[in-house]
């Protein structure tokens, strides 16, 4: 044998320097030494590798011995170790092993990266030489490391981890490492394939699918569905944290999926309709939390068998909820007519003593309004006043006095004596009763829908199938045609309510929020032009009768004002707008006028002021003409004068079913200022004259009997009783009839020396009529615009298309089938359409 | 009942009514001319026709239409005087100007009152055909209105040509005449053209139970009264 050249024997005894070193690392990772390498030795060593890699020849006896040593890490040093364990030792030592001989790998791979960039980059590869094929060193370990070691051990690995994993899951304590490095030998004996992995994985999903089958099998015999939601919330979040620890991310959504179904898929339905605890149950019982933690998990499913079914329950529900309180007012108000007990009035006999009374009014000026009509302007002035030209009124007729009367005689004083006055308690009460009630209604409502999205913001996420679904019901129910009133009357009578509300003299919060649920609700109604009809005529006589205009919230009524315009446009509110300034501008034009009283040196002996309203934003008034007292003739004939000098072609009408009085009542014990409408002041001066029933008042005044006895009746308010009722006392009054004589209550004692008596806030018989007429013939023209647009701009259109296309244009109200034919058969009259004679059910324009 | 009966008592008004069309004010002249030797045509229309001085015309108004009827023994409630109403090209209810009557007889051949007679058969024969009798049906409308304009009829008389124009062909609208009389004839002074003009459509496309009606169709509101009016009646 020929000696070996003396670069074999250089290269074999750098070898024995190098492999000391590598054993220097190894025992550094296995913990034995402390002392790291310095930055010297590091360079020391590459230096060596690099020398030997310089030279041409000794570049494969550094490779081959590198190679075997890795070789022989495995199958010498590692396999023995692990041959003899079992179980847990031995998972935990193969994982150890494993992390170190990583660890290793990576340091020799940069150490000898000079023999990886020479010598084993296949580039420089000459053909024939196969060991320059060769990979580069760490995968070449790596592969070593699983021919060697891993490809034997790798089933009884698997099992192990799994029985870990397992264990794990059953709530033992596990070495979470362990597992983890484990399980990277999984994935980095084949990190492109991942071949291993997989099969772990596949085994991990089937374990996993069977312990929660067991699971959810096995809650659901016991558990309520919020307790089962808590488990299933529970695993989820344990599985996750069981990936994050120890498998490969790339499995978390297959667990989950697997989750989805053994959890929730599989029992949805059972889950949803739980007895006692199911979805409906849950929203009845308002119970949020669970409400979210159900929405979020049924959110992994399909819409088709979570989310769906779900907002078809909750739409269900609300429909239910909501038509049972739909049909409770009814019955409410169908009783409404209904006697109802009497009570007794509390006080019930006047003095006898009472000396006499006497009303006197004062007229105060009055309002009225008048029209007037210029091009085509029309205005309604109104006029308020305070003041003290008394008419005498009542017993005696006592020349105005001032309030001469009365202490004074006692001409009529003796009527009084022998009558007992009795209170129509029951019937005040009836109509104080309805409209609380009423906006009780709405309020429930709005209370009910705030629940409702509540749950849809915080519950359900804002999805769009429960905002459908709270749109679905509350249209649903909110449309229903009932006998009683509908929605959108109730609607504008809450929002008249609540706007003279004390709680509603700031836009604050409280307030904003009642108006947005107001505003919603309004949305889901069909009928939004009623709607809009009432509420204008509402706010005309909070305009026009609040005497105090001091009570009169006009920061809150023009927010609300506002949301209705940005909610259904300008056109909605334009006539609102218009009645605010006309309002705004009445300050101005008082002024002017009370110096022109001044200048002209009149003495209207009242205070009179007035509001021009522009006819036509206002709703339809009652222009009654009213018997007025000369004083009040008087004064309204100076404002007429001078109103005429300010525009002499606009024409006055006055309108005193919207006026307020301020009037002197003397009772026996005070005098009282009293403020009052017009109309019950009218009234109340006949009394001046004697004792009437309302039969008699309404042929003296020329008024409807209806709204006399309303008139009447809203005197007698049991708090306040102006007027009284003159009978036996021990005969319970229901109602008033058209025998029951009334009187001027004298002995009445009030509280206050100056008060107003409110003026019933429903709305008459003539305000509703006027409503209806004004909704009516908007709705009829705007269906026929429509139909004429639509026809024009189709030339020619089917009926059905037609009446699909005017329900798109119109959404302040859906007019019927029956509203869309009458309109097409007016404008076929009077020919501005034609049906298409080849073809009937196609309308045309005419030619 | 029919139209005729009813009318004629009223209507002595139509005469009176001004006539405005201009092309009725020149036949006079022309008749005037061929006076000398009236055709049996002239002389039939001079036997039955009236003076309009108010016009300068002559007409023969609804009272000598009733007499020309009885001659040639036609009842006043028979369709056919209808028909020749409409082969004369009438404009005007219950009356024919000199024009339309010379020469609507000339154009059947007509002299005397037993050539007219033997007419009468072919007229009757006209509406045989569904499409003959739709035109006819649509032209009574405007007939009776006195102008293809006015799209509106009394109820009272759309009362009388339901029963002496349809019912008798189509027998299934006799209800319908009957929700008419005792529903609308009061309550709704009017009845529109449009409705009329699909009672036909109507009577023959939909049947008896009403299954195959629709309100969402494009059918009158009078015909979705009528058929509710009929379920109800059940």
């Amino acid at each position: 044998m020929s000696r070996p050249p003396a670069y074999v024997q250089q290269a074999e005894e750098t070898w024995t320097h190098l492999e000391k070193g590598l054993e220097e690392i190894k025992i550094l990772i296995e913990g034995g030494s402390s002392r790291p390498w310095e930055l010297k030795q590091y360079l020391d060593y590459t230096n060596k590798v690099y020398g030997l890699v310089k030279q041409h020849e000794t570049q494969k006896i550094l490779a081959n011995h590198i190679q075997a040593y890795i070789v022989n890490l495995c199958t010498g040093v590692i396999m023995p170790i692990l041959k003899d364990l079992r179980d847990q030792q031995f998972l935990s030592e193969l994982s150890v092993r494993w992390y170190r001989f990583k660890l290793f790998c990576k340091i020799i791979s940069l150490l000898y990266s000079h023999l990886d960039n020479g010598y084993f980059n296949p580039k420089t590869s000459k053909p024939g030489e196969e060991d320059n094929t060769i990979q580069q060193l760490q995968p070449f370990a790596y592969t070593q490391f699983r021919t060697r070691v891993f490809k034997d051990l790798h089933k009884t690995s698997q099992n192990l981890i799994l029985s870990f994993i397992d264990k794990d899951r059953d709530g033992e304590a596990v070495d979470v490492t362990m597992l983890k490095n484990a399980v990277d030998l999984f994935i980095m004996m084949d990190p492109k394939d991942k071949t291993y992995y997989r099969d772990l994985e596949r085994e991990y999903l089937s374990r996993t699918s069977t312990f929660y089958r067991n699971m959810a099998t096995k809650a659901l015999q016991t558990d309520t569905s919020p307790e089962y939601m808590i488990k299933c919330e529970n695993a989820f979040a344990a599985e996750n944290q069981r990936i994050k620890n120890y498998m490969s991310s790339s499995s978390q959504i297959p667990v989950r999926d697997t989750l989805i179904v053994e959890l929730l898929q599989k029992h949805v339905k059972e889950l949803l309709d739980m007895e006692h605890s199911g979805f409906v149950q849950l929203v009845e019982g308002n119970k949020l939390e669970d409400l979210a933690r159900m929405y979020s998990l049924m959110r992994n499913l399909d819409n088709g068998i979570g989310i769906i079914p779900m907002s078809k329950d909750f739409q269900v529900y609300m429909m239910s909820v909501g038509n049972e309180m739909m049909k409770n007012q009814e019955i409410i108000q169908k009783n409404e007519g209904a006697p109802k007990e009497a009570k007794k009035p509390a006080k019930d006999e006047a003095k006898p003593e009472a000396e006499e009374g006497m009303v006197k009014d004062e007229p105060e000026p009055e309002d009225g309004a008048k029209k007037k009509k210029k091009k085509k302007k029309k205005k309604s002035a109104k006029a308020e006043g305070d003041d003290d030209a008394a008419e005498p009124a009542e017993p005696a007729p006592k020349e105005t006095g001032e309030d001469g009367a009365e202490g004074g005689e006692g001409d009529a004083a003796d009527a009084p004596k022998k009558k007992k006055k009795k209170i129509i308690k029951k019937t005040v009460k009836k109509v104080v009763n309805e409209t609380q009630q009423n906006v009780e209604f709405v309020d429930s409502l709005l209370k009910l829908y705030s629940r409702f999205n509540k749950m849809y913001l915080e519950c359900f996420q804002s999805n769009k199938f429960f905002n459908d679904a709270i749109k679905n019901a509350f249209t649903d129910f909110l449309n229903q045609t009932s006998v009683g009133k509908s929605c959108p009357e109730l609607l504008a009578i809450f929002v008249d309510d609540f706007v003279k509300k004390k709680q509603a003299q700031q836009v604050d919060d409280f307030v904003k929020t009642t108006f947005d649920e107001v505003v919603a609700l309004l949305n889901y109604l069909h009928e939004k032009d009623k709607f809009m009809e009432n509420y204008k005529t509402l706010l005309a006589k909070r305009l026009l009768t609040q005497y105090d205009q001091s009570t009169f919230q006009e920061e809150t009524e023009r927010y609300f004002l506002t949301l209705l315009k940005n909610q259904h446009g300008h056109a909605f509110t334009a006539d609102m707008d218009g009645m605010f300034s006309d309002h705004s501008s009445a300050n101005t034009l008082q002024e002017a006028f009370d110096t022109y009283v001044v200048d002209e040196r009149l003495n209207l002996n009242i205070d009179l002021q007035v509001q021009i309203i522009t006819d036509s934003h206002w709703p339809r008034f009652m222009y009654r003409e009213l018997q007025l007292k000369p004083v009040l003739q008087n004064a309204l004939a100076a404002f007429e004068k001078f109103y005429k000098s300010r525009h002499n072609n606009r024409s006055l009408r006055w309108l005193h079913s919207n006026a307020t009085l301020v009037m002197s009542l003397k009772f026996a014990k005070k005098t009282c200022e009293v403020t009052m409408t017009s109309e019950q002041g009218n009234l109340l001066s006949e009394f001046n004259e004697g004792t009437f029933s309302f039969v008699d008042i309404a042929t003296r005044l020329g008024l409807d009997q209806a709204e006399t006895k309303r008139l009447v009746i809203s005197l007698m308010n049991p708090k306040n009783p102006i007027l009284c009722v003159i009978g036996d006392s021990s005969e319970e009054t229901t109602d008033l009839k058209e025998t029951d004589k009334v009187a001027f209550n004298i002995a009445h004692d009030p509280i206050k020396k100056k008060f107003r008596i409110q003026a019933p806030s429903v709305l008459s018989a003539f305000e509703k009529k006027g409503i209806a007429t004004a909704v009516d013939e908007l709705r009829k023209f705007q269906i026929q615009c429509a139909i004429c647009r639509i026809v024009k701009a189709a030339k020619g259109i089917e009926f059905t298309q037609l009446q699909t296309n005017v329900l798109e244009q119109l959404n302040l109200f859906h007019p019927t089938t029956k509203e869309i034919k009458l309109g097409v058969e007016d404008l076929i009259e009077r020919d501005y359409i034609e049906r298409d004679a080849k073809q009937n059910d196609r309308i045309i324009l005419k030619s | 009942m029919s139209i005729f009966s009813r009318k004629k008592t009223k209507d002595t008004t139509p005469k009176a009514k001004p006539k405005t069309s201009t092309k009725v004010e020149t036949p006079k002249p022309k008749s005037s001319v061929a006076a000398p030797s009236p055709t049996g045509a002239q002389t039939l229309f001079n036997k039955y026709a009236i003076d309009v001085p108010e016009e300068h015309i002559r007409i023969i108004d609804a009272e000598n239409l009733l007499n020309l009827l009885t001659d040639l023994s036609i009842e006043p409630e028979d369709l056919v005087s209808l028909i020749i109403a409409w082969q004369f090209g009438c404009k005007r209810p219950y009356q024919f100007s000199e024009e339309e009557f010379i020469t609507g007889c000339k154009k059947f051949g007509i002299t005397d009152i037993s050539s007219f007679q033997k007419k009468l058969p072919h007229f009757r024969s006209l509406l045989k055909g569904d499409e003959e009798f739709n035109k006819f049906y649509l032209w009574s409308f405007s007939y009776f209105a006195d102008s293809e304009s006015v799209h509106r009829l009394p109820t009272e008389t759309v009362l009388g040509m339901i029963q002496l124009i349809l019912v008798p062909r189509y027998p299934q609208l006799g209800k319908f005449a009957e929700f008419v009389e005792t529903e609308l004839v009061g309550s709704k002074p009017n009845f529109q053209r449009d409705a009329w003009n699909q009672l036909v459509r109507f009577a023959t496309t939909i049947k008896k139970d009403f299954s195959n009606y629709s309100e969402e169709d494009a059918w009158h509101t009078i015909l979705d009264d009528y058929v509710e009016w009929r379920k109800e009646k059940k």
